[in-house]
């Protein structure tokens, strides 16, 4: 089964090996490495190698194989042929922990730190011993020995004795290689390997600035491999980038050889290329047009002084934080919130009653809401967020999840007093939407992120709301269910009229799905700038230009 | 299907079931929904033919009598329980609230006569709304306060009694024979009683909203937030009917001993919380309901009542089920899943 690879293989088994890896010496190598799951080929002769420096682009869609690859390398999942080479031996733990040992880290968004400890005490936690005499914990000489060791690394920006849930994320990922890199000293090994998964999902521009001016002195210690959505971020991370596309590799190289539509079309492939055409999703491309045509005033409702609709969503004043928000917007429009700062999404999530709101008018298709999650849903509104995990009950059956904003509106008492009847309409609902899934029965859990995405925005449809609000919508599923999502979006705005308003972490899907983009700013909520689509067309490129010169021009905070 | 794969492939989980067909896949859902209740079938069949072979009076009609009169109390608390453990809460108060409103109801028998029985339940359930109001909208953790309340209403209980039984007069009244006596020469009221109340309870959760409601707090209670749900008025909803359902525990514990004493209730609570358990509802909440207390009470009783026949000491029997609570938990709970357990 395993092609035997000298006389190491034979001898090594699991155990650590403790080489020590000089700069530009490969770490980490895979020789066509394959896994199959049943039928199911994840990972299909894969070779690739890491060299201490480098950081290598993982590229893939959702199912590519880049979760996998991290599963055999972390010990989680075994290779069905081919070796795992580290520091030049044959590499073959039996779990997480042995990997770790081996001097193998994973960094992923659910980080394993505390929250509640202080950078200082989440560095050392794998290494507490040093710092204690009978048991006590020395504070001092802790705290001493992590301010030496990051400025060691060149990370002195960070105070070690701060708490970590005081830290912005990117940093609190960075706590976390910090650590994997002290933990390495302590045992003997010089150049870790670290798996960075999606690091950079959830981040604003200034905080995956941030990471990456962070990361920059910690480069040259490790090899580091990491994955992303977003192919342009690779590009400007990475040393090298390969991309896998069902389950093979399918292109690998120096970051160089890339750029941003090349990448796309690898990580995409030959059948979804379409999708790709003049850089948005065909869908929303086609349903852009009628529905510009099918409302040919639109033009001048931007301020809600218009006199013949009323405005889906109006904000007069709202106070979010220390900002002032007023907006409109119509029926049938497609508006883009971006901020620097948190501001936008806390827009949405204020409107939508999930955070509090004590000043400030919140209007939902000419009625006034008072706050709360249960008002703005009873005023024909509805709420999509891309953190599933939040919006889903992820071990009940299908039905239940499609139809619980049913039950919350007070149309469920049919639905949930006959099964059969809640599975049909739950049936139908994924049909409309041409969805895959199996029995309605079956945990919602079961189906892939951009399955359950595209759930929550069809049964958000479902309810015929005048407004949907959309909390970075597409967060983290592939280019197939991001434009299934874009166009279900585009229908209901043109043919139902419904208004839509956006907050998301990629530009790109504000110029693809917006009709209308609005630029806030993030202290005090005035509208900076607006652009309207297709006449003044706004690129992903100026609108981040606006963006980063409103970060220069007001630094950060934290 | 490739949709699927994908996603099962991420999560890391071993995808067999991929390109299985329709059947298959019925199948295993038939399995998965039934696996857990499944030991607890097989103990129900085995326990009386265990007993039955080590004495044989096990199956005479007497001592089936005294199992169905045991398991009608036990399941009516158990199902007084279901629905804040399905919320993934937890009522800890149902044992006092059960000697409460036995001693009420004996209390009101006393002083107005025997139809002053059913003051249990107004009083049961005003028990319950004051525990439910407390947990949603002081937002305490139900552990702590129903803990705390359950020692309130155990004070109450013996300041109404005095620290003596009351006991229940006149039994022979047509009342008292709807509450207790025999159907036929076999079967007790009060078993009528608990089966017709475990279908009502069963209907409320499942095929009712704010049964859906309940079942959504515990499967995702942000979820449910989000989309609009309400919340509270449900979490309220669940310990009134948790307070109900011990009122009228309460008037059938009292026909049965024919006297109410202030700690009648109290060695139920655990007993019903294991029933719960071991009909395959896991304290994690979202998952199993009503309809599962029944198999995890007649394991139960049959377990006691079995030790009891076979002269098993007090001491013994508490160990048994102490263990039998734990192995239950173990059988059940689906601890991969739920990963960190507090």
């Amino acid at each position: 089964m395993v092609v035997a690879v000298g006389e190491t293989s034979a001898t090594d088994r699991s155990s650590a090996p403790r080489a020590v890896a000089r700069a530009g010496e490969e770490v980490l190598g895979l020789q066509r490495v394959t896994v199959r799951f049943g039928q199911l080929t994840a990972l299909d002769e894969v070779s690739l190698s890491v060299a201490r420096g480098c950081l290598l682009g993982l590229a893939g869609q959702n199912g590519a194989g880049k979760t996998t690859l991290f599963n055999v390398v972390c010990g989680n999942v075994r290779p069905s042929c081919g070796e795992v080479l580290l520091a030049g031996r044959a590499f073959r733990p039996r779990s997480y922990a042995d990997a770790r040992r081996a001097g193998v880290f994973r960094v992923t968004q659910e980080l394993a730190l505390f929250p509640n400890l202080t950078v200082a005490e989440n560095v050392v936690l794998g290494a507490g011993g040093r710092f204690s005499r009978a048991g006590v914990l020395r504070a001092g000489e802790l705290v001493a020995a992590v301010r030496s060791f990051m400025e060691e690394v060149g990370l002195d920006g960070i105070d070690p004795r701060r708490r970590l849930d005081e830290l912005p994320n990117a940093t609190r990922q960075v706590v976390e290689i910090v650590r994997a890199l002290f933990e390495c000293r302590e045992s003997g090994l010089e150049a870790p390997l670290i798996l960075l998964d999606e690091p950079t999902s959830g981040l604003s521009f200034a905080q995956v600035d941030l990471l990456r001016s962070q990361l920059e002195p910690l480069r040259a210690r490790a090899a580091i491999v990491m994955t992303s959505h977003r192919g342009q971020e690779l590009l400007d991370f990475s040393d090298r980038i390969a991309v896998l596309r069902g389950g093979r590799l399918v292109a690998e190289g120096v970051r160089g050889d890339f750029d941003a539509a090349l990448l796309g079309e690898l990580i995409a492939g030959p059948e979804h290329a379409h999708l790709l055409a003049a850089g948005r999703p065909v869908g929303a491309a086609q349903e852009r047009s009628p529905a510009r045509r099918s409302r040919p005033d639109a033009q001048g409702a931007e301020g809600g002084d218009h006199p013949a609709a009323t405005p889906s969503l109006r904000l007069a004043a709202l106070r979010v934080g220390a900002a002032e928000v007023s907006l409109c917007v119509m029926p049938g429009e497609r508006v883009g919130l971006i901020s620097d700062g948190d501001l936008a999404g806390r827009v949405l999530r204020t409107v939508a009653g999930i955070e509090p709101r004590r000043h400030g008018e919140v209007w939902i298709a000419g009625r006034r809401v008072s706050p709360g999650t249960r008002a703005f849903v009873r005023a024909g509104a509805a709420f999509v967020s891309g953190e599933r995990g939040d919006a889903l009950m992820l071990m009940q059956p299908i039905a239940w999840n499609a139809t619980l904003p049913q039950v919350a509106a007070g149309h469920g008492a049919e639905l949930v007093a006959s099964p059969g009847r809640e599975r049909a309409w739950t049936r139908e609902l994924i049909d409309s939407h041409r969805m895959r899934a199996p029995d309605p029965r079956d945990p919602v859990g079961a189906l892939s992120g951009g399955t359950q995405q595209r759930l929550l925005i069809a049964r958000a449809l479902a309810l015929q709301p005048s407004l949907v609000l959309l909390d970075r919508p597409t967060r983290g599923v592939d280019i197939a269910a991001k434009a299934a999502i874009y166009a279900a979006v585009a229908r209901a705005a043109g043919r139902d009229g419904v208004a839509f308003l956006l907050f998301s972490d990629e530009l790109e899907e504000y110029t693809e799905l917006c009709d209308r983009i609005v630029l806030l700013d993030g202290a005090s909520g005035a509208v900076l700038r607006s652009w309207s689509q297709p006449d003044q067309e706004a690129s992903a490129a100026s609108l981040e230009a606006a963006l980063r010169s409103m970060e220069v021009a007001e630094p950060r905070r934290g | 299907m490739t949709d699927t794969g994908g996603a099962l492939l991420e999560s890391g989980r071993p995808p067999s079931a991929l390109g299985a067909g329709e059947p298959l896949a019925r199948a295993r859902r038939l399995l998965r929904e039934h696996a857990r209740t499944l030991t607890a079938w097989l103990a129900a069949i085995v326990l009386p033919v265990l007993f039955t072979s080590l004495d044989g009076n096990y199956l005479s009609s007497g001592n089936l009598q005294s199992i169905g009169r045991q398991a009608a109390v036990l399941l009516l608390i158990a199902l007084a329980g279901t629905a804040p453990i399905l919320m993934g809460s937890i009522d800890l108060s149902v044992g006092a609230l059960v000697s409460l409103t036995s001693v009420i109801a004996a209390w009101g028998a006393e002083r107005f006569g025997q139809g002053a029985v059913f003051l249990a339940l107004p009083c049961g359930l005003a028990a319950g709304i004051l525990n439910g109001l407390i947990v949603a909208y002081l937002r305490l953790p139900s552990f702590l306060t129903t803990l705390a309340s359950s020692f309130a209403f155990a004070g109450v209980a013996l300041a109404i009694s005095g620290g003596f039984p009351i006991t229940l007069q006149a039994t022979a009244t047509t009342q008292a024979h709807v509450l207790d006596g025999n159907l036929s020469s076999a079967l007790p009221v009060s078993v009528l009683w608990a089966v017709g109340i475990w279908l009502v309870t069963i209907g409320l959760l499942r095929r009712t909203v704010f049964g859906r409601v309940v079942y959504a707090i515990g499967g995702n209670e942000r979820a449910a937030q989000t989309v609009g749900v309400w919340v509270n008025r449900a979490k309220v909803g669940a310990f009134a009917l948790s307070g109900l359902l011990c009122g009228f525990a309460g008037i059938i514990v009292l026909y049965e001993t024919t006297a109410a004493t202030a700690d009648v209730g109290s060695t139920y609570l655990l007993t019903s919380i294991a029933a719960v358990v071991i009909g395959g509802t896991p304290l994690s909440g979202g998952e199993g309901g009503a309809g599962r207390c029944l198999i995890g009470t007649l394991v139960l009783t049959e377990l006691v009542n079995g030790m009891l026949l076979l002269g098993l000491g007090a001491s013994t029997q508490q160990i048994v089920e102490g263990a039998v609570v734990i192995a239950a938990a173990m059988l059940t709970l689906d601890r991969r899943r739920i990963g960190i357990v507090k």
